[in-house]
């Protein structure tokens, strides 16, 4: 195959567009097959040699990718992501030719998923000149993956065995993944409008739900809906294979956290076999409420936690911290009227800058509003007064 | 700059008419930005595009009790935030054009650029540690082996010299014995004494052939041996009981620290006890003037800030709350993110996360008196919120036990009667008449707040009406 000539390639191209074998075509416009090495595929102007072999349906797309090969052997991430642009389009006109047929939908994968890389590196090299912003050729390539979308969206009409529908949740899970590189989290809200309107959306291949519900969970947390994003990374944990550890992993970082917010703690064998090394400060730190030990935890892995966007639910985390070693306050105490004085005491102890009893009262305040303590405060005896029955419900019976 | 610096501070015109004037002219900024940054004169256009900034904060703040056909506040919010984003980008941008080009001039990678990330610098400042410690260790390993060396040379004297030859071996043994004493260390006994085990080591080599006389010479010198012995034993035991002397002396002495550490505690705890028995309102006054001499601090250290720190921290306080803002802050670099105002700034936003209110309302009186202008409109949100926990925390049977003076000061009213403006405490009802937008003018038309700006150059200026909202500070002009 890396020895593939010109003539050979073609005839093969040729040949999976009469059987309409859309797999092998795909792998043959794929960056990922070993014919993009063959140095005789390597052509600046192929457009007449194509032209010659090829149905003109299909020539364009043929021709760019052919020209794409060539520029990634002149090493012009640049010029390759130009075209691969140039070779989206082509895709889109070649599916919408194509009517009540979607035995090209692999073709269309390839060459979106193509692009994609193609922009992430044309990013790099743009922004490191400073001839553009970051994230523009990423923006523009979501332009050209858009003209795809409609093609697949608009396939309305046609049987569900023959519609273009099915190309849909690929093409979505490539929007996400531009649209956390970028960070317009925004515009992910019409892509999962026109996954859920779908009537077939549960029967799509376990690799794309599984991305699907992990891009969605992430979304789900950041917007601060924790059951649902409890809910889907659970779903794309629970389901991902094994051997995908590097997924599983990634997986975990969010769960971890939604998990931790509503009550559940993770095992450190879990932690340490998933290398999670940095999270196991914190679980220790929230499990014996250890204010102190998460506050450190925290700027001790700030850059790993931020990277990842888990910082400000991390801090969320607090919280719970405090309900805890206010619950060890109030054991301590014995009775069921704490005087506010004992948990400024041990926010004091925990090296909690600058605490007074006002922001004990109001951190109290906050855990009696937010249903982690039952009981009230006597603002005019300084003491916080609990339920004798159950004064600290189990975590994972409070609402957030 | 000419337009917002002097026309501003014309006072025989209305505000409304100053603000409509310069409202319009800013409006034509926003798109001199391409030019700007392409001419190379992007520092003016920044400083430009944060005056705007400033006046729209300000605006925001003086024009709030005005009617809807003077002053649009979603619009002027719209027109801050784009430009405030404007600034930020730029600042950004700036940035990493700096580092670009202080890459390119590095060779080696041992000057660190002030933008290099945190991970970096620590692992540069553990190599240049290291570095340190290197030398420091190549010193110690030199001085090593130059003593070994000399410990080397005295040793390999003596076996090079051999063993035979009485001389030799009493040279020999008052060398070690020496060397005995030096290692040891003691002072006070003999040099001519050899140590234990080279004299048990040690024979003397006699060479004569004479039977009795040798004979008689071996008892004299057993017999001088067993003098010696003695000699040594009885300096043994001397040495013990002077070392359980010691030893005495030091328990009897710790024993006494200890006893005046005990008896210093009982008298702190005396004292204590006697300060609470007199009053715990001297304790909390010297509290709340060590707090007082700390928020000082905190207030004059915070007016020292640079244009990019006024700029991220005003981005953090007009979109407060609002994540996307704290993880840009966050990804700063540190010497930025850890500068006070800025660190200030973030410190609110993340405990807002906690609805810790009183934080914020605690913080919200250091900050100087533009930023105070950018979170003043957050800050009604902050109480509401902050009398709803209230209410839930502190109600028994259904009703807010707190004294309403109290609850005007935790959340940062002039008085109970600006909170309530009713004889009533009722909860429900304080809910309601916050809730409606009413209950914001009446604040500040109660106020009456008069600001005076005196130029563009980040200077704050203040009126003594404005420290009745935030209740404690007075902020000084620079």
């Amino acid at each position: 195959m890396a020895t593939m000539t010109l003539n050979d390639y073609l005839q093969r191209v040729q040949g999976t567009l009469y059987h309409q074998n859309g797999e092998v075509l795909s792998d043959l416009i794929s960056f990922r097959d070993p014919h993009v090495m063959s140095s005789r595929l390597m052509v600046e102007k192929p457009e007449r040699d194509v032209e010659r072999c090829v149905d003109p349906s299909i020539a364009e797309v043929i021709a760019g990718h052919l020209r794409a090969v060539w520029a990634i052997a002149e090493r012009n991430r640049v010029e390759a992501w130009r075209i691969q642009m140039v070779v989206v389009q082509a895709v889109s006109r070649f599916m919408t030719e194509c009517k009540e047929e979607n035995w090209m939908l692999p073709v269309m994968y390839t060459a979106c998923l193509d692009l994609r890389l193609f922009a992430l590196g044309a990013d790099e090299d743009l922004t490191k000149t400073g001839a553009k912003k970051p994230g523009e050729t990423l923006e523009k390539a979501a332009e050209a993956l858009m003209s795809c979308f409609r093609v697949c969206a608009a396939d309305t009409r046609t049987g569900e065995d023959c519609t273009k529908r099915w190309g849909l949740l690929y093409l979505v899970n490539q929007f996400f993944k531009i649209y956390f590189k970028i960070n317009k989290l925004n515009l992910c809200k019409p892509m999962i409008r026109a996954i859920e309107a779908l009537s077939f959306k549960d029967r799509f291949s376990l690799s794309q739900l599984i991305t699907y519900k992990y891009y969605t969970g992430r979304k789900d947390m950041f917007d601060s809906d924790f059951k649902s994003a409890d809910a889907t990374l659970s779903f794309a944990f629970q389901r991902c294979h094994r051997r995908s550890r590097k997924n599983k992993r990634r997986i975990l970082i969010y769960l971890i956290p939604v998990k931790m917010l509503r009550g559940y703690l993770p095992k450190t064998s879990l932690l340490e076999r998933y290398n999670l090394g940095e999270l196991s400060g914190i679980v220790g730190a929230v499990r014996t409420g250890n204010v102190r030990q998460l506050s450190e935890t925290l700027v001790k892995h700030e850059a790993f936690f931020i990277s990842a966007g888990i910082y400000l639910i991390l801090e969320k985390l607090k919280v719970l911290a405090f309900r805890n070693l206010f619950k060890k306050v109030y054991l301590l105490s014995g009775t069921h009227q704490i005087d506010v004085a004992m948990f400024v005491q041990s926010l004091a102890w925990m090296q909690v800058e600058d605490v007074d009893v006002e922001e004990t009262e109001c951190i109290l305040a906050n855990m009696i509003n937010d249903g982690r303590i039952k009981g009230y405060l006597s603002h005019a005896h300084c003491k916080l007064v609990v339920s004798k029955k159950d004064a600290f419900p189990p975590l994972t019976a409070s609402f957030c | 700059m000419w337009v917002v610096g002097s026309v501003c501070c014309r006072e025989d015109v209305s505000w409304a008419l100053i603000y409509q004037f310069v409202f319009d002219h800013l409006r034509a900024v926003p798109p001199v930005r391409q030019d700007l940054c392409v001419q190379g004169i992007r520092e003016e256009g920044l400083g430009v595009l944060q005056a705007a900034v400033r006046f729209y904060v300000y605006a925001q703040y003086r024009t709030c009790e005005h009617d809807l056909c003077d002053f649009d506040p979603y619009l002027n919010m719209k027109h801050l935030a784009e430009t405030l984003s404007l600034v930020i980008t730029l600042y950004r941008e700036s940035t990493k054009e700096n580092t670009a080009v202080k890459s390119r001039n590095i060779c080696g990678g041992e000057d660190i650029s002030s933008f290099v990330q945190c991970d970096t610098c620590d692992r540069k400042s553990d190599d240049s540690d290291s570095e340190s410690d290197d030398v420091n260790e190549s010193k110690i390993t030199q001085d090593a082996v130059a003593s070994e060396k000399v410990n080397s040379a005295s040793k390999g004297a003596p076996e090079s010299e051999g063993s035979a030859g009485t001389d030799m071996t009493r040279n020999v043994t008052e060398e070690r014995g020496k060397r005995c004493e030096s290692d040891e260390g003691s002072e006070g006994s003999g040099s001519s004494d050899p140590c234990k085990n080279t004299t048990t080591t040690i024979t003397v080599m006699v060479e004569s052939g004479e039977g009795m006389e040798e004979e008689q010479e071996e008892q004299q010198e057993r017999e001088q041996q067993r003098r010696e012995r003695e000699k040594k034993d009885k300096e043994e035991e001397q040495e013990r009981r002077e070392r359980e002397k010691k030893d005495k002396e030091e328990q009897e002495k710790r024993e006494e620290q200890q006893k005046r550490e005990r008896e210093k505690k009982d008298k702190e705890e005396e004292q204590e006890k006697r300060k609470e028995q007199e009053g715990k309102g001297e304790d909390k006054e010297e509290e709340w003037q060590k707090r007082e001499r700390k928020r000082e601090k905190l207030r004059c250290e915070m007016l020292k800030y640079s244009p990019r720190e006024e700029a991220e921290a005003l981005n953090l306080l007009v979109n407060f709350g609002q994540a996307e803002a704290i993880m840009h802050v966050l990804k700063l670099p540190r010497e930025i993110r850890e500068s006070r105002l800025v660190w200030t700034s973030l410190q609110m936003n993340l405990t807002w996360l906690n609805n810790n209110y009183h934080r914020i309302l605690r913080l919200a009186p250091l900050l100087p008196t533009l930023c105070l202008m950018a979170i003043y409109y957050h800050l009604t949100t902050v109480q509401r919120r902050a009398l709803s926990i209230l209410s839930c925390g502190h109600s028994s049977r259904g009703g807010l036990m707190y004294s309403g003076e109290d609850l005007a000061a935790s959340l940062r009213f002039p008085s109970i009667t600006t909170l309530l403006d009713m004889k009533t405490t009722r909860v429900d009802w304080i809910d309601e008449r916050l809730a409606s937008t009413v209950c914001r003018w009446e604040i500040f038309y109660f106020l009456q707040v008069k600001i005076y700006c005196s130029g563009w150059q980040g200077e704050p200026t203040t009126d003594s009406a404005f420290s009745c909202f935030i209740n404690r500070s007075e902020v000084v002009p620079r």
